[in-house]
């Protein structure tokens, strides 16, 4: 589905990412973590066409999307959330989900007039809502929900628009431990949808790892280790690179 | 009556240039402060023009595919600077193009402005001056309302929160930017015939920081997307001032008393709205 043949990425004379290749299966689920500073936001970005890698190819559906602009990619089918959920707080959550409902299914720009596609339309988004008990908050501006609503506001837009392949960064940030699991069916949901790739940016291992396939780990813009979440957690590299070496 | 129908006229003329101004800069976030120069260079066409002995509505037609050209120069700009550098680009431009048009002295009679301009046949009087104006109002403000109901009126609203998550939704938001930009254009020759057709005269003042000040303060006082609030924010920054002719005040001070009240009610707007005006961010 993705394949990353050596990937670099800098900013000035900075290398963040070095020589990154990385193949993703179709249903698979990729759980990327390192300490901080080590590229995972980078590796979400160069993907999703955020920023420019200096060299190396990036092959989405065997097709070469490495000159592709962010939108392009988009259309593409790679969906993406941000770190800091990318919910427009001034628009109400109807209107973030018809958003995406109305570009990813190509609405004519007239649709608004159309009683028949309005109701299709609401229909979708009242399901989508029912389904993370947000209903209610149908015609609330998305700036009063909470930090777990907002995330699953987010994740339900890139339901809608999200394509084959979603990248998700850090899920978790600023959700309460009780909406985790709900964040976590959410994704799994996301996955069996459409058979769909995911890459999970993700610093709650626990939570990360009762989700992936498999875990990339990345140090100083590397490739570190990668293996079945069982095999990572029992590998004592994965403990150097959040707690150091014994000395 | 004259005065009735001359404040009438020019009502309709500032509501018709603020309409593009709120998408842009309100709804749209985008700091664009070069307008001003498309008002200039299509007042400037239309007035060569015709007194080139052009026909008033070919000289008007030339105005728009020129100013159509500086909107796409405008959004090549854009593309390439933050908001902030944007804002003063448009701010040099505006002074720039003031200079060369008071400087170029053979084509734009200078200082002296050009007087005399002709009105086409159909705008020959104030009366039917005033119903083009009011037509060609209520298009515009049907065009915007309409635009406001559309997919990409709401991406727009999107695109002043965050940019990237827009494009992260398959919306490319300069695709967006460049529509507006040239119905803008498009919108402000329109308007600016119509003013010369009103005024009959044009000074190199015309579209100076009095009239950049003006229309920002309506635009950004109609900061949501409804025209109802642009048309009522038009009423207020405009009457407001004019009810000063009936207070025996010197006529020195009178002419810089709206400026004054123009510009104390900017910074009030700017203090009061700025965190949900200039909020369009392109940080991940």
């Amino acid at each position: 589905m993705l394949k990353l043949e050596n990937i670099h990425v800098s900013y000035g004379k900075t290398t963040i990412l070095h020589d990154i290749s990385l193949d993703i299966l179709p249903g698979e689920i990729v759980g990327i973590i390192g300490p901080n500073g080590c590229g995972k936001t980078t590796l979400l970005n160069a993907v999703s066409g955020f920023i420019k890698n200096s060299s190396g190819s990036l092959l989405f559906n065997e097709n070469d999307i490495t000159g592709f602009s962010a939108h392009h990619r988009a259309v593409e089918g790679i969906g993406r959330s941000f770190q800091q959920a990318g919910v427009f707080k001034e628009m109400t959550v109807e209107e973030n989900l018809m958003l995406a409902i109305e570009h990813k299914e190509k609405y004519p720009w007239w649709w608004r007039f159309s009683r028949k596609m309005r109701n299709q339309a609401d229909r979708q988004i009242c399901d989508l809502l029912s389904d993370v008990n947000l209903l209610g908050h149908k015609k609330s501006v998305a700036g009063v929900l909470s930090g777990g609503q907002l995330r699953l506001l987010e994740l339900l837009r890139l339901r809608i628009s999200g394509g084959k392949l979603l990248l998700i960064d850090e899920p978790t940030a600023g959700v309460a431990p009780v909406m985790r699991q709900e964040l976590a069916s959410l994704i799994k949901s996301l996955m069996e949808d459409e058979s769909r790739s995911i890459i999970i940016v993700e610093h709650d291992l626990k939570f990360l790892f009762s989700l992936v396939d498999r875990v990339i780990v990345l140090v100083d813009g590397e490739k570190y280790i990668e293996g079945d979440p069982e095999s990572i957690k029992k590998d004592k590299r994965l403990q150097e690179v959040y707690f150091g070496t014994e000395s | 009556m004259s005065y009735f129908l001359v404040t009438l006229l020019a009502f309709f003329n500032t509501l018709i240039n603020c309409s593009p101004l709120q998408v842009l800069v309100s709804v749209g976030g985008i700091f664009f402060l070069g307008f001003p120069v498309m008002a200039k260079v299509s007042a400037y066409t239309v007035a060569i023009l015709e007194k080139s002995d052009f026909n008033p509505l070919v000289a008007m037609l030339i105005a728009i595919l020129l100013t159509i050209i500086i909107a796409i120069g405008f959004y090549y700009l854009y593309l390439r600077v933050s908001n902030d550098s944007f804002a003063v680009i448009g701010l040099a431009a505006m002074l720039a193009v003031e200079a060369l048009i008071i400087s170029w002295d053979d084509l734009t009679n200078g200082l002296l402005g050009i007087p005399g301009i002709p009105r086409p046949e159909i705008a020959n009087s104030i009366p039917s001056l005033l119903f083009v104006t009011i037509l060609f109002a209520l298009i515009v403000l049907v065009f915007e309302w309409l635009f406001f109901q559309t997919k990409y009126g709401r991406a727009l609203r999107a695109m002043k929160e965050n940019n990237i998550s827009v494009e992260a939704l398959g919306i490319n938001p300069n695709k967006i930017i460049l529509g507006i930009m040239i119905t803008m254009a498009v919108v402000f020759s329109f308007s600016t015939s119509l003013y010369l057709w009103r005024v009959q005269f044009l000074a190199p003042s015309f579209a100076g920081l009095h009239y950049l000040i003006l229309l920002l303060t309506i635009a950004i006082m109609a900061h949501r997307p409804k025209v109802t609030l642009l048309i009522l924010s038009t009423v207020f920054v405009f009457y407001i001032p004019e009810l000063l002719r009936f207070f025996p005040l010197p006529s020195a001070i009178l002419g810089y008393s709206r400026l004054v009240i123009y510009s104390l009610l900017l910074i009030v707007l700017l203090i009061n709205l700025s965190p949900k005006f200039i909020t369009s961010s392109r940080k991940i």
